[in-house]
């Protein structure tokens, strides 16, 4: 059943409920009053009645001595004021009677009150008319042999009268007795109602609120990305069809977040391995700067090796100075491996491991990757780290990948001016700065924006790839990265990298490796 | 739920009203009955003892409605119980001259009374209930008026008999008055009957004029009114006021002429023969009252019929029940017994011959003669609706004579002018 019908139902009930209390109340209380309306009638008729009565004695004992005085005059005076005074308390009779409704339609009563009327008027006639005319004794004899029977009627009106009366009473305690008994049944009709009342009411509320609150908890689940909730509503009602459609709006959206969860996967997938094409392209362009980078070891070794030999096949071999050549080849071959590893892992599948990292370590380890190609362009690589760095929870790799991109880009951007491109670190709040400054060419005039965009380039044999790359990269690291012009000619591309908290406090021990390289410069 | 809670609440209240509702065992049927004899007490204690014989016989209860002695006023206040909505009385006590007015009003009483108890009746009485076929009352008593004298004061006078005509009643009041008073008895008269302008002077005055062979009014389709007869019998009842009946006899209704001569002022009195019943402290020992046939005037004896019968209302919701009360009131053992305890002389013939009734009422004698040929029926069948208006008209006319406020052969020719505009009739002087 829908809610408002249901709702428009209960009030009905309620209304319906309370119209028949109110006429269970009625009842009752119209017992009492049309009994007391009709007691009242009735007593008032009944006094009313007792006054005619009285002045029907009164009549005679009055014309009684007026006629015993046989004085025409005083007996017509009486006669007009007792006319006087039984009209007005015979009119107020019959009135009262007449609307009355148990004495109205009593026959007897309507007869001897007309009777009466009638009769005494008559008899005031008929004894005046005989004085008169003289005849004082048929007057008396008419009071006594006649009005008696005008006496005898009276009490037979008042009789009736009172036997109305006393039936009346008798039927207002019978109304009384029987109003009493049914406001017990109004007590129960009352109270059997509020029940009703109630439960209506409860039940009611029941059937809005309990799927409100099964509709609320799928709300929340929902919010917490829980799409597997589903709402368990019944019936036909509103509520229940809301539930449906939020069940059906639940599984779109759960279908939605797995498509979204797919393309982002499938997006990252994608990103990874064009840094990874980009990184092998790089190694592919720095190859020769490689190659030099390694053989310079390799070389210096042999010349080293050839030393030693040459110190062992003198007649008077010398193991001393043999054996310190033989300690600076093998020194060179290390530094030759060092470089040859660190390509390596350059080119390695990204495994997205992130590992708490020092971004100086990473800077230390770049510099001589990238030292042969600096060299190539007349460019001078210069660090200025802050050894107080924290950590900072990072894809080695790709970070490796962003400040190659960097540097290169930095390197490139000195084709003509030749310089020195600076490397810096800075602990700054809760993050770590890292700046690329150069002394190049700058940047674009119109917007240095733009150069992060895909496939922007200006340089002839570039992707355009790069600092798009590296700036997704560091945004996915929780980092932003930007550019800025020097005022001194060049640009300096910053980007940062939240601190790890706990290294923050306490930070890493420092790697001194005191190299030769450190703020030193290459030619 | 709705519908069924108001059914719960409903089954509570109905069951808790259900205890009140009990089936009353069928109610007696009640009917309702007026008749002028409430006026009198005797009458009203014989009447009770009556129906309280036919409840405890039948099971149908009888209510009385009082009603006054007047027959006019009797009348209107019959007509105001039935415009006042009230369903006015089932049985009703019967003037004569109703039967010809309200035919229409009463059923007919042959669909309930077997032929054979209509025929026990006197046929006269019978022919005046009866209009157009239609048995609308039942006798239940002979009411004719009589001519009520003092035994004692004739038999003191040395009259062996009471008069047979008026011209004797004239000489024998007029002698014993004049006898009385002399005796000291300034306040003592010779006759005394109802004069007074109403109902009850039409019977009397009817009574006269009909005797002298002046008529009933309206006979035959013609007004007869204005006729020597009539003119001369009111005059001779004229110059009686004042001379044998007393001054004031033009303002009596019948108990003022029972009263007066009750208390011993008259010696000769028109009146009806429920006088015998009379025995209110101090009135005439019963030895002193002789009864005799209204005397005859010059061509008959002419005696009214009074109040002697009972009718249906036509109203009634039970005029089967109120047939059977009609049927009791008139039976021959109820008329019986009323004759021998109350002197109320029976419209059944042969009760005449019971010997216990004769013993008891010497003056039935007188009933059963003037029965034989003294009745005369006032004009109501002729009159029909318009009988009071007749009535009235007639009544206002001879007592204008009796009061010398109009000459008689004045007053019937006015009388004859107002009752042909009234009644739409000729006069047979024109015929």
């Amino acid at each position: 059943m829908k809610i408002a019908t249901r709702l428009t139902a209960s009030l009905i009930a309620i209304v319906l409920l309370m119209v028949v209390v109110d006429i269970v109340a009625v009842w009752p209380y119209s017992l009492i009053v049309s009994s007391n309306e009709r007691m009242t009638a009735v007593d008032q008729a009944a006094l009313a009645v007792l006054r005619v009565n009285v002045d029907v004695y009164d009549f005679s004992s009055r014309l009684a001595a007026a006629t015993g005085g046989s004085d025409a005059q005083r007996l017509a005076g009486e006669a007009a004021a007792l006319r006087a005074h039984f009209q007005t308390d015979v009119e107020r009779a019959e009135r009262l009677i007449v609307s009355s409704t148990t004495l109205a339609h009593d026959a007897t009563i309507r007869g001897a009150l007309d009777t009466v009327k009638a009769g005494l008027p008559f008899q005031l006639d008929r004894i005046v008319a005989l004085a008169a005319a003289g005849d004082w004794p048929a007057a008396r004899l008419r009071l006594v042999y006649d009005v008696p029977s005008l006496v005898d009627i009276s009490s037979v009106l008042v009789q009736g009268v009172e036997g109305a009366v006393a039936r009346e009473r008798a039927e207002a305690y019978a109304s009384a007795q029987r109003a009493r008994r049914l406001f017990v049944v109004l007590l129960i009709a009352t109270l059997v109602a509020l029940l009703m009342a109630i439960g209506l009411a409860w039940s009611t509320a029941r059937a809005i609120t309990r799927p409100l609150a099964v509709l609320d908890a799928g709300a929340h689940a929902l919010a917490r990305g829980d799409f597997q909730h589903r709402i368990a509503l019944s019936g036909t009602h509103e509520l229940a069809d809301l539930g449906s459609a939020f069940n059906y709006a639940a599984d779109r959206i759960g279908e939605l977040f797995a498509e979204r969860d797919r393309a982002e996967e499938q997006l990252r997938q994608s990103r990874a391995d064009l840094a990874r094409v980009a990184r092998v392209t790089t190694m592919g362009e720095l190859a020769a700067s490689l190659a030099h980078e390694i053989r310079q070891p390799i070389t210096a070794a042999m010349t080293d090796v050839e030393t030693c030999l040459r110190w062992l096949n003198r007649d008077e071999p010398d193991t001393g100075e043999a054996k310190a050549a033989a300690a600076r080849a093998t020194k060179g071959m290390t530094r030759a491996s060092e470089i040859i590893s660190r390509i390596r892992s350059m080119l390695k599948k990204d495994d997205h491991k992130r590992e708490p990292l020092d971004v100086n370590d990473l800077v230390d380890e770049m510099v001589p990757l990238l030292r042969s190609e600096a060299r190539r362009y007349g460019v001078s690589i210069q660090t200025d780290l802050d050894r107080g760095l924290p950590n900072v929870s990072a894809d080695r790799v790709q970070l490796q990948q962003v400040l190659m991109n960097l540097m290169l880009n930095g390197i490139e951007a000195m084709n003509e001016t030749r310089g020195d491109l600076v490397v810096a670190s800075l602990a700054k709040g809760h993050e770590v700065l890292i700046s690329v400054s150069d002394s190049g060419v700058g940047l674009p005039r119109d917007g240095a924006d733009q150069i992060f965009q895909a496939f922007f380039t200006t340089k002839p044999q570039g992707t355009g790839m790069g600092l798009s790359i590296s700036r997704s990269i560091i945004q996915s690291h929780g980092g932003r990265l930007w550019a800025g012009a020097n005022a001194s000619g060049g640009a300096t591309f910053f980007f940062t990298l939240p601190a790890n908290e706990e290294s923050t406090e306490h930070p890493l021990p420092r790697h001194e490796d005191a190299d030769e390289n450190d703020k030193g410069t290459l030619a | 739920m709705s519908r069924s809670t108001c059914s719960f609440l409903l089954l509570i209240v109905l069951t808790a009203e259900g205890c009140e509702t009990r089936s009353a065992p069928a109610a007696p049927v009640t009917i309702t009955f007026t008749d002028s004899a409430w006026w009198d007490t005797a009458s009203r204690r014989r009447r009770s003892d009556e129906i309280r014989q036919f409840t405890e016989e039948t099971g149908i209860e009888v209510e009385q409605i009082m009603s006054t002695g007047d027959p006019a006023m009797q009348l209107a206040l019959w007509r105001g119980l039935l415009e006042k909505g009230t369903r006015g009385a089932d049985v009703y006590g019967f003037d004569a001259t109703w039967p010809g007015m309200f035919a229409d009003e009463f059923i007919d009483l042959k669909q309930y009374v077997p032929a054979s108890e209509v025929a026990i009746h006197f046929a006269l009485l019978i022919a005046n209930s009866t209009v157009r076929g239609k048995l609308v009352s039942m006798p239940r008593a002979t009411i004719v008026p009589l001519l009520w004298y003092r035994t004692d004061l004739l038999r003191h006078y040395g009259y062996r008999a009471p008069p047979g005509t008026w011209e004797e009643l004239e000489r024998m009041a007029a002698r014993i008055q004049a006898g009385e008073r002399a005796n000291g008895r300034q306040d003592f008269w010779g006759f005394v009957w109802a004069g007074v302008g109403s109902e009850p002077l039409a019977s009397v005055a009817l009574e006269w004029q009909a005797s002298e062979g002046g008529g009933t009014i309206l006979d035959n389709g013609t007004i007869t009114v204005n006729n020597a007869s009539a003119v001369s019998s009111w005059q001779r009842a004229a110059r009686w006021v004042g001379s044998l009946s007393p001054p004031s006899v033009v303002e009596y209704f019948e108990p003022d002429v029972s009263n007066v001569w009750h208390a011993g002022h008259a010696a000769f009195m028109r009146s009806w023969p429920l006088e015998f019943a009379f025995d209110a402290p101090g009135s005439l020992p019963k030895e002193y009252v002789g009864v005799a046939p209204l005397p005859k005037g010059a061509a008959r004896r002419a005696a009214t019929l009074g109040r002697y019968s009972f009718g249906v209302s036509r109203r009634s919701p039970h005029p089967r029940e109120a047939a059977m009360f009609v049927r009791f009131l008139c039976r021959r053992d109820v008329q019986l017994k009323r004759a021998l305890e109350f002197h109320v002389p029976p419209s059944i013939p042969d009760l005449y011959d019971e010997p216990r009734v004769v013993a008891a009422n010497p003056h039935f004698a007188a009933i059963r003669e003037t029965l034989i040929d003294g009745v005369v029926a006032r004009p109501s069948a002729a009159a029909g609706k318009a009988y009071p208006d007749v009535s009235r008209a007639y009544v206002a006319a001879v007592h204008a004579v009796l009061t010398g406020e109009k000459r008689a052969p004045e007053a019937a020719a006015d009388l004859e002018d107002v009752l042909r505009r009234m009644t739409g009739l000729e006069s047979s002087r024109q015929k």
